[in-house]
This record gives structure tokens, C-alpha cells and sequence, in this order.
């Protein structure tokens, strides 16, 4: 009986092997493009902090991570300058335009901002004007190519998990279950998320989309525990394209994921015109991808031998970091 | 242990209604006399109930039990039996045969009651009310709680004060206070005059509403003042006040009345050990037994006066005694129990609960208290020096990092200044349900007021976690419990609660200076209209909810002035005092060679001093002027700048106007004559505001700085000019007030981070490596900056290996994290 068990488990185990190096997570190295959604607010206090939400996220954007305004597509309740209303008619003529233009290296961000409303297919973001399903956002989204990621930052935005996932592509909720319908806090610390260090949790001085989630999770949380009052939301994600999601404590930064990889800020890999510097780099480099492949087989490797491996590696990326930061003054 | 047959009143009704009705004997006028008779009984007039008695027309079985109502209400339980035995004998399910089985029950006969009660229990006919009536006190006397309680539901329309108080009596000896209140008042609805129905309601509530409980008593004693009800409640309410004497004569008067009852020689034990301790107790309990050798009553009351005086040892030892003479008996059980829990013996104190839940479900105190303990089996059980500490265990990394130093520092301090080292070891319960807390401590959830307590060396309170942050200072709380150990046993469990109390705030306010001096402004305001208590009322004060949070204030002034006259050994040798059996009348004279009166002009004096002007300031102003009349308020508040409450009506009248500038002079007099104000509707509190409408940070923070040396539980606020201070690079305003979120907050794992951080800058590696620590058990936000301050913190402590794996935590996290990197290599000498 321990003997087929024990065979039952090294088949499943690698199994999961086979389907995790099938798909290794990249991050997508083409343009980036982003689509930031206010929808209708209905009270002024409201309208004023979406309206905040929405404009830090579009300054971050473009002023921390660069992005082309011309690959930034802002539609809002009341739009500015360069904006467009957020109706459904225009909805689907900027999909249709990202339809055209973003490439299958490309990444695209989506993020909605507002109230939802509704369950499972009726399951609504709120616009101005009509409404669209899940169907409907599903079927603009289809011809886009590209990594997409979505992030629904509403209530009752948990329907939009399932409804949109797919392969390759991220998908947040700012709920877990159909009960959550009140207005959410997610938005403020996905927002604050994107510019603050203390969301970097690998250190490696960018911001991913799971590492955002994380954050804004977390900040939810406290957000309720210092308020005294019961969490009536609790964000999910999946990458996958299960569409079951996870919530945060449940997301390992240790994971090399699809979500961990996906950032809204580009940096490109330093290089040097110094030889010796260019060698150093080109190790660090080397040395880099070598731990994320460790890291990835650690849950089939004996836990002492992975951890000889990893002490070997990692001491020597340190001393190859710190040799590449002398000669690089950072 | 018996096992009971658990019967239901559900069962077998429709088959058995066929069943031809011989409970429900005799109609008409024989129960017209019985009732009548205990109506006057009710009533307290004795006169006409055997007057009532004697001249029935009734059948020979109704006049008996008629006539032996009237006997055993005087006492005559032989009288009694003799009449009833005869047609007991002859109708086994009538009303003759229950007061004989009752009887017997209560006279220790307790086979023969039973005999009697059993069949009754097992009838199921019921023509009418009566015969409900006669089911439940049969299923009472044999102790089947459920099967009474359903009787009495099917009677709850019915509009007989007899009833209705009989459920009341059950309610209440079940630890209903609040159903028997409901059943009592239904009773006195129904019958105005009902005394036993006054008599349990002085009884349900004597704990929660005093001047009431009072007012009843007074009520049945201006309607029967010889009813031995009332002369048995008037000595137990007198044993609660703690005044024997009266208790005694109360008793006496019951013995007049209604001698050789069992009730009386059980309480005359209660009060034998409030004078004499348990070897006293026990020899009042030789006539318990002599009356009836099965009753536990002596030794249960005898344990309760023990348990009022804090003495549970001695209270578990006497339940231990009533369990031996009646192991049947849940209550006995139950006490044991309660008491076991008390002394912080949990494993005998679930097996005694258990005992008393085997016996009786129906006691929701028993469920509640061994729920606790189940939950209590789950926490984290930490010993450390003389404690034993149990926190839950996701609680557990982070309390402990704080709870530990924190009761070591008490201890310490209290050891020195009360010259003892109680008896131990201390047990600590932190409880992050409040209503865990709340049976832990009465049995019963609710407490809302109440944040900690003690029972001599068991202490149970509430954890952070139970209430909002800010609401209250988890810490000041365990100090506060552990001051209660001291002064409890330094006087032999003898000191007054105002005492102990006010020793414990005391301490509290030694300890911190904004602890224990939250009501300094109603305090003051009460000062002001001359309602504040003095020496001599303290002990009253205490007595009543309303007045409880003003006493434990003032009480701590009282021991603040007498250590002032009298030094830090003034307080031991009052406490020694009490332990040698000093009474409030009596103990400064022991302690000081000063009476009352002379402490009492010392306090005015020391209060006048410290609290005068401030009372002056919070004095209701005249004269009265409309929330909105701007110039009417400032014609006041210029006319009386020493009157606060004139400068801030005024303040928010101009707020209320948006005129911040405006508001700010007033708003500074106000902060100047009452600094201790607290709150966010408090001068500095508003005065911050407007500084950060205004964005002026600086005089934001200075002026929430100055709030928080009163408002110590403003987590908010502390939140606050944490920030502002970080931003304005005041490191040690920052640190500080860190500190406070994180002694308030303790679960907020940014703040130990942060907290670490400040301490590790100022150098001081060990505190930050708590922080640190505190952080990562919480699931920092970020783990491996979490690990590389740990990591940091311990090369700088000189300890390479831990700080080496360390470094591979915060790497695992983040494989390209410089600092972490720089650590490693540090760690590993590189």
C-alpha cells in the first residue's frame, strides 16, 4: 500500500513538472499598452475618488514607467483633455483598435475602476450608459494578441474571474464571492502598490502584477482590522486560465508565475561597455535564471539537496552582484 | 453518579390524553382552598390562610394539604407530613402526594421523595394548568431541569402568579437572571401583592441592578415583613453587602418565624465563615446536617461566601464537601467547578463541569464554561518564571514578546513595594474573543465594560484583538490584573474592592503617567457639582454601575494621596491592616493611627490641590447660551477665560462656521486649562485638524504629540505623527509614537518593522531584533526585508549563524536582493 502510494505521488509530481516547464513564465518583452476604465460613480464622493484612483494610476503610467500616450486609452465619467467617455460604444471602438495594433509580444493592462453589480452571466461593470456582459468584454478582448491583464478593481467584479480567464493571460478581482457588493478598497492599494518599494517583494527593483496584488490584499486586510469591521471584500487572481483564483496568502512570491512575471513598468538588462563589467553582468544574469529554475523544481527535489544547491547559487550571485556593483558605482 | 431518565413533555401527549386524568383530582373547591391558601401564604397572611384552611368545604385531601401549606410555611414539617401522608398514601398522584415528596426531598428523604415524585413526572394528561404546575415542581424536585422548564413554557400565558414565580424561582437557580426577572414582574403583574415574586426579583437582580434588586426587597418587606422569604433574602442580601450583623439578625427572624429550616443554619454556616474561616464554617455546618443529613446547602453557601471574599481555595475545598455529601447534585458540581477554574486547577475544573452538564443540560453557564476551556486547550501555554501565560496561538509569537518582559517588570516592581511573593505560579489568560473572557470570568458572555480579570492568581482578559485598536491599552490592563494579585494577597484576600482597585489604577498611573487617568475631565466635572465620593463613600460607590468608572478613578486618587502622607509603606501596612481583620471603619486607624475622618479632610485637601482649578475650568457656565450664537458664545467665553467648556462651545460653533482661524484661540485656552482632554473632539485633537487643513504638518504633529500625553489609546492619532514625524526626519517622534501603535496595536506588522528599523538606527540591536521578529511572526509585508533586518540585527548581536540563515530566507524570497546579498557575505565573513 506505502509502495503504490508512493508511485501515485512521483507520478503526479511529475505531471505537474511536465506542465509547469511546458509553459515557463516570460516576461513579455514587446510595447506596452494599457487601458485605464472610470465607470459611473453615481454619488459625488464617489466620482471624486475614482476620479483620484484613476489619475494616479494614469500618471504612474506614464510618468514612472514611460508607457506611450498614445498606448494609453483613458475613458472616464467625465473625460479631460485626451480622454473619452466610458461608454460602451466606446468601449468597443477602443478594443477594436487594440485589435489592430498590439502585437503578440505585446502586453496589455486593463483596469476598471468603479462600481459592479449583478451575478454570474449578469455580472456588470458599470458604464456610462449600457452596460456590458461578461460575454461581451470577453468577445472584445478575444481578438486582442498579446499577454493580456486584467484588473477589476469593483464589487461584485468576482463573475469577471472566471468569465475572462484565460491562457496567458492575468486576471484580478477585487472579490472572491458573489455576497461582496459593496464598494471596495482594492483600488487604492493596487494603486499605491505601483509606486511603492515596499511592494517589490523580490527586491528586483520592479513591481509585478502578483506582487501589486499582494500589496493591495494586504492593505484591504488592515484596512478593515483598523476599522474594526468585518471584510466585505477579499481579492483574488489567476493566471492560469482556470479561472478559480487564489487569494493572496495563497500566492507564493517564491512561485515563478505568470502574474510574477508580468509588470506594467519595462526595464530593459544592463549592459556595459567594460569587458570585464559585461562578463560580471552576463554571470549575474546566468546566475539569475539558474535559481529561477531551481526555484521552480523545489517542490520535486529533496528539500537538503535543494537547499545545498540554492546556498551554492545564491552565495555566488551575491558575490558576483556585489563585484558588479563596485565596478558599476550602484 | 445517578443517571438520570431524561423524559420529555413532547412525548406520548396524544396517546396519553386518553388516559383517564388521576393527577387532576378533586375540582372545583379543593383546588380553590389549596390555591387560596397559598395565595395568602404569597401574601404573607398567615392569619387568613389557616383561617382559610381550617374552615373548608373541601374534601379531607384538599383541606390537608391546605392545612400543611400553612405548617410548613411556619416550620412544622413533622405536622406537615403527618397530615399528608394518609392521602399521599391513598392517591399517589395527587396534590398530597407532591408536597409530601417535596417535603421529603427537602428534609433529606430523599428516596421516599422520589418514590413520590417519579410517577407524577411520568404524567401526561393535562386538563389544565394546574396540572402543568404539579409536573414541573414534580420533575423540579427530582431534578429534571428540561422536563420542568417545558412544563412550565406550556404555562407561560397563564395568569398565575404562583406559576409564573416557581418558573422564576428554576430560571433563576439556572443562572437565568434575566428570565426570572421576566417571569417575576409577569407574576407581579398578574398579583401586585406576590412576595416571594419581590423576593426573586431582589434576588435576579441583586448582581446588574442594585438600587432595583433593593427596592423589591423593601417592597416585599413593607408587604409581609414576617414572611421567612423575605427574612431568608434580607440575610442573603445583607451577606452580600458584607454585613453579617444584619444578616444574622435577619436570620433570627426567619428562626422566629419559620424555625429549624435548612436554609437558615446554611447561611448562618456562609456567615460563620466570613468571621471564622472554614474550621468555623464547618462546625455551622453540623445543624445543616443534623436537619437534613443530604442537604450540600451548608457547605455551598459557606463556599460562595468564600468565593465573594475572593478566598477560592477555600471555596473549592467547601464545594468539594457539598459534592461528597450530594454528588447529584449539579449545582454542587457546578460550584465546584467555578471555583477549581478560579484557582486555575482547569483539569479538575472540567471534570467537576462535566459532572454538573452530566446532571443538568440545562445550565447554559456550565455549556458556556466548558466551551472556554475547550477553547483554552487550544491556545499556546507559556510558562515563565512565576507565570504561566496562555495566549491563542496565532497570537502567541507576538504577545509573548511583549506580555513576558511586561509581567516580569510587574512582578518585580510589586514584589519590592508590597513585601510579598505571592503564592503562585500566576496564570495569565489572554483571550482574543471577548466573550471568551467574559464566561472565562462570570460564566456568561456580555461584560461589556470590563477588559481584565483577577482572581487572586488567575488572571483573564481581554487581547488586543478583542476590541478595535485603540479602544484600551492591553497593556495597562495586565498591568492593572497583576497589581490585583499583590494587594489581594499582601492582605490575605482581605482588602475592599476600592481599595484594590484603587491600587491597581494607581499603579497603572505609576507605571505611565497617562494610564489610569483617562476621566480626569468628568472627574473633575463631577468635582464640580460636588458629586464625587470621598473616602467615606467609596465602598457604596463601587456598588453601583453607574458610579463604577468615577469610583475606580477616585479610589486611585485616595491611595495616591495616602502613599503621599504615608509613603510606599503606608500601603502594605494598610493592606496588612485589612489581612489582620481591619474593617474600612477601623483600617487607618490601624495602619496610621488616623480615623477616617482625618484621612478623608487629607483627601479633600490633596484633591482641591490637584483637581480644583480643573474643576472650576469644567464647570457648567453660565449663562446658557444656543449651540449657534456665535456672539452670545464669544461674549461668554471672553467673559469666563478660565471656563473651558465656554471656550470650546464657542470653538465649535466657529468651526461649525468653517472659520478655522477663528476657532484656534479658543481652542489653545481650552488645551491650557484642560490639558488631559482626549478624544477627537478634543482642543488638540481639533486644533491638529485645522493645522493639517491648513497644511501646516508641523503644528499638526506638535499639536498630536501634546494630545497623546493624555489620550495614550489614539492609535490614529499615534498613526499620524508617526507619519508626519518621518516625513519631517524627527526620528525620535517618529520612534516614539511607532512605539505607541505597536504597544496598542501589537498585530500591525508594518509598524514592528518600522519600529526595528528606529531602534537598530539608534543602535539599540536587541529591541530592534524583537521588532524585527514580531514582524516576521505576524507574516511581515514584505518577508525578505523582514529577514535581512533580522539578519542585520543579529551580526550586529555578534550572532554570524543565525544571521546567515536569515539572509537565505530573505534570498529565497528575493534571490537578487541586494542588501540581502551584502548580508550573506557578511554573515559568512566575506
Amino acid at each position: 500500500m506505502t509502495t503504490v502510494r508512493r508511485s501515485a505521488f512521483l507520478l503526479l509530481a511529475s505531471l505537474v513538472l511536465a506542465v509547469g516547464f511546458a509553459a515557463p513564465a516570460r516576461a513579455a518583452d514587446g510595447a506596452r499598452f494599457a487601458v485605464l476604465i472610470q465607470g459611473a460613480s453615481g454619488e459625488e464622493q464617489y466620482a471624486l475618488l475614482h476620479r483620484r484612483w484613476l489619475d494616479a494610476l494614469a500618471s504612474t503610467l506614464t510618468d514612472r514607467f514611460k508607457y506611450d500616450a498614445a498606448h494609453l486609452i483613458v475613458l472616464s465619467e467625465q473625460p479631460r483633455a485626451g480622454e473619452q467617455k466610458s461608454t460602451a460604444e466606446n468601449v468597443r471602438a477602443a478594443m477594436a483598435q487594440l485589435a489592430k495594433t498590439v502585437t503578440a509580444s505585446d502586453q496589455l493592462v486593463m483596469v476598471f475602476i468603479g462600481h459592479g453589480g449583478g451575478e454570474g452571466p449578469d455580472a456588470k461593470f458599470n458604464l456610462v450608459g449600457p452596460d456590458l456582459t461578461v460575454q461581451e468584454w470577453n468577445a472584445l478582448l478575444k481578438p486582442v494578441a498579446g499577454r493580456l491583464a486584467i484588473v477589476d478593481t469593483t464589487s461584485s467584479s468576482f463573475p469577471y474571474l472566471a468569465g475572462l480567464a484565460a491562457k496567458d493571460r492575468v486576471v484580478i478581482t477585487a472579490t472572491s464571492g458573489y455576497s461582496q457588493r459593496f464598494h471596495t478598497q482594492f483600488p487604492d492599494g493596487f494603486v499605491r502598490a505601483l509606486s511603492s518599494p515596499e511592494a517589490d517583494l523580490d527586491k528586483n527593483g520592479r513591481i509585478s502584477l502578483q506582487e501589486a496584488f499582494i500589496f493591495a490584499s494586504r492593505a484591504v486586510k488592515q484596512y478593515y482590522e483598523q476599522k474594526g469591521t468585518m471584510a466585505t471584500e477579499s481579492a483574488v487572481l489567476d493566471d492560469t486560465g482556470a479561472g478559480t483564483g487564489k487569494d493572496a496568502t495563497a500566492v507564493a512570491v517564491a512561485d515563478v508565475s505568470l502574474a510574477g512575471v508580468t509588470y506594467l513598468e519595462g526595464v530593459p538588462a544592463p549592459t556595459s561597455s567594460d569587458p570585464e563589467t559585461q562578463r560580471l553582468l552576463a554571470r549575474q544574469q546566468a546566475l539569475t535564471e539558474q535559481l529561477d529554475e531551481l526555484r521552480r523544481k523545489k517542490a520535486s527535489m529533496p528539500a537538503d539537496q535543494y537547499d545545498k544547491q540554492f546556498e551554492a547559487l545564491v552565495l555566488e550571485l551575491a558575490t558576483v552582484s556585489r563585484d558588479v556593483r563596485q565596478k558599476t558605482a550602484r | 453518579m445517578r443517571t438520570m431518565i431524561r423524559r420529555s413533555l413532547n412525548l406520548s401527549i396524544a396517546l396519553l390524553l386518553a388516559v383517564s386524568s388521576v393527577g387532576a383530582q378533586g375540582r372545583g373547591a379543593s383546588i380553590d382552598v389549596t390555591r387560596q391558601t397559598r395565595t395568602a401564604l404569597a401574601h404573607g397572611d398567615l392569619a387568613a390562610a389557616r383561617r382559610l384552611a381550617e374552615t373548608t368545604t373541601a374534601d379531607d385531601a384538599s383541606r390537608a394539604v391546605a392545612l400543611a401549606l400553612v405548617d410548613m410555611f411556619q416550620g412544622k414539617d413533622a405536622e406537615a407530613r403527618e397530615r399528608l401522608t394518609p392521602f399521599a398514601d391513598r392517591l399517589p398522584l395527587g396534590d398530597a402526594s407532591l408536597e409530601l415528596g417535596l417535603l421529603d426531598i427537602r428534609t433529606g428523604r430523599v428516596a421516599e421523595g422520589r418514590r413520590r415524585l417519579d410517577p407524577m413526572a411520568n404524567v401526561r394528561n393535562f386538563p389544565g394548568p394546574d396540572d402543568y404546575f404539579r409536573l414541573a415542581r414534580a420533575a423540579t424536585g427530582i431534578r429534571e431541569f428540561l422536563l420542568a422548564n417545558d412544563a412550565y413554557q406550556r404555562t407561560a400565558d397563564v395568569r398565575r402568579a404562583d406559576i409564573q414565580t416557581a418558573w422564576g424561582d428554576i430560571q433563576l437557580e439556572r443562572h437565568g437572571p434575566a428570565d426570572a426577572v421576566t417571569s417575576y414582574r409577569q407574576a407581579l403583574q398578574i398579583d401586585p401583592a406576590w412576595v416571594p415574586a419581590y423576593v426573586g426579583l431582589a434576588r435576579a437582580l441583586s448582581d446588574d441592578a442594585r438600587p432595583e434588586s433593593k427596592a423589591a426587597l423593601a417592597k416585599a418587606t413593607e408587604l409581609a415583613p414576617e414572611h421567612p422569604d423575605v427574612a431568608l433574602a434580607t440575610a442573603e442580601m445583607q451577606l452580600e453587602g458584607e454585613d453579617a450583623a444584619a444578616a444574622s439578625a435577619a436570620l433570627d427572624t426567619l428562626s422566629r418565624v419559620k424555625p429549624n429550616s435548612v436554609e437558615e443554619a446554611a447561611f448562618r454556616a456562609a456567615i460563620a465563615y466570613k468571621q471564622g474561616g472554614t474550621a468555623a464554617a464547618e462546625s455551622a455546618v453540623a445543624r445543616v446536617t443534623a436537619l437534613n443529613p443530604s442537604s450540600p446547602l451548608g457547605f455551598r453557601l459557606a463556599g460562595e461566601q468564600a468565593a465573594r471574599q475572593y478566598r477560592f481555595d477555600d471555596a473549592a475545598a467547601l464545594a468539594k464537601k457539598a459534592v461528597a455529601i450530594d454528588a447529584g447534585d449539579p449545582l454542587s458540581q457546578f460550584d465546584l467547578g467555578l471555583y477549581l477554574t478560579r484557582t486555575g486547577d482547569e483539569a479538575a475544573a472540567r471534570t467537576a463541569l462535566l459532572a454538573s452538564w452530566d446532571l443538568d443540560k440545562s445550565s447554559a453557564v456550565t455549556k458556556n464554561l466548558l466551551t472556554v476551556l475547550d477553547h483554552l486547550d487550544t491556545f499556546d501555554v507559556v510558562p515563565h518564571n512565576e507565570f504561566i501565560f496562555k495566549f491563542a496561538k496565532d497570537e502567541s509569537a507576538v504577545l509573548r514578546t511583549y506580555a513576558l518582559p511586561l509581567a516580569d517588570e510587574a512582578y518585580r516592581q510589586f514584589s519590592e513595594r508590597y513585601g510579598i511573593k505571592p503564592v503562585g505560579p500566576i496564570l495569565v489568560e489572554v483571550f482574543p474573543i471577548h466573550d471568551d473572557f467574559a464566561v472565562r470570568t462570570l460564566g456568561l458572555p456580555g461584560l461589556v465594560g470590563a477588559l481584565g480579570a483577577c482572581f487572586g492568581r488567575v488572571v483573564s482578559m481581554d487581547s488586543p484583538k478583542a476590541r478595535p485598536p485603540g479602544e484600551f491599552s492591553w497593556q495597562a490592563t495586565m498591568w492593572h490584573e497583576i497589581g490585583h494579585v499583590f494587594s489581594l494577597q499582601a492582605s490575605d484576600y482581605r482588602v475592599p474592592r476600592w481599595l484594590t482597585e484603587g491600587i491597581s489604577v494607581y499603579e497603572e498611573y505609576r507605571r505611565q503617567p497617562a494610564w489610569g487617568r483617562e476621566l480626569a475631565l468628568e472627574y473633575a466635572r463631577a468635582l464640580s457639582e460636588g458629586k464625587n465620593f470621598g473616602v467615606k463613600k467609596l465602598p457604596q460607590a463601587f456598588k453601583r454601575p453607574e458610579s463604577l468608572s468615577l469610583a475606580y478613578f477616585e479610589a486611585s486618587l485616595v491611595v495616591e494621596d495616602l502613599v503621599a502622607q504615608n509613603g510606599e509603606a503606608g500601603l502594605r501596612t494598610l493592606l496588612r491592616a485589612y489581612a489582620d481583620g481591619a474593617t474600612d471603619a477601623d483600617a487607618f486607624v490601624k495602619a496610621f493611627g488616623r480615623n477616617i475622618d482625618e484621612v478623608e479632610a487629607s483627601f479633600k485637601t490633596f484633591v482641591d490641590k490637584r483637581y480644583g482649578a480643573l474643576a472650576e475650568a469644567m464647570r457648567v457656565p453660565k449663562p446658557e447660551v444656543a449651540a449657534d450664537d456665535v456672539p452670545g458664545l464669544r461674549a461668554r467665553a471672553q467673559a469666563s477665560p478660565g471656563n473651558y467648556v465656554s471656550q470650546m462651545a464657542l470653538a465649535v460653533a466657529l468651526l461649525k462656521n468653517d472659520d478655522l482661524d477663528g476657532a484656534k484661540a479658543p481652542l489653545e485656552r481650552a488645551a491650557n486649562l484642560a490639558p488631559q482632554a482626549q478624544g477627537d473632539s478634543s482642543p488638540r485633537a481639533l486644533l491638529g485638524q485645522i493645522a493639517e487643513t491648513q497644511k501646516d504638518p508641523d503644528r499638526a504633529r506638535r499639536e498630536y504629540r501634546a494630545l497623546l500625553t493624555y489620550d495614550h489609546t489614539n492609535v490614529n492619532v499615534a498613526r499620524k505623527v508617526a507619519t508626519l514625524a518621518a516625513a519631517a526626519g524627527a526620528a525620535d517622534e517618529e520612534t516614539a509614537a511607532l512605539k505607541l501603535v505597536s504597544d496598542l496595536d501589537p498585530f500591525d506588522a508594518g509598524v514592528h518593522g518600522k519600529l526595528g528599523g528606529r531602534l537598530l538606527a539608534k543602535n539599540d540591536a536587541a529591541g530592534a531584533l524583537l521588532e524585527f521578529q514580531a514582524s516576521i511572526a505576524l507574516g511581515a509585508p514584505n518577508p525578505a526585508e523582514a529577514h535581512s533586518d533580522v539578519a542585520e540585527a543579529l551580526i550586529k548581536l555578534g550572532r554570524p549563524a543565525e544571521a546567515r540563515r536569515e539572509a537565505l530566507l530573505a534570498l529565497q524570497a528575493a534571490p537578487t536582493f541586494s542588501r540581502a546579498q551584502d548580508l550573506l557575505l557578511k554573515a559568512e565573513g566575506k
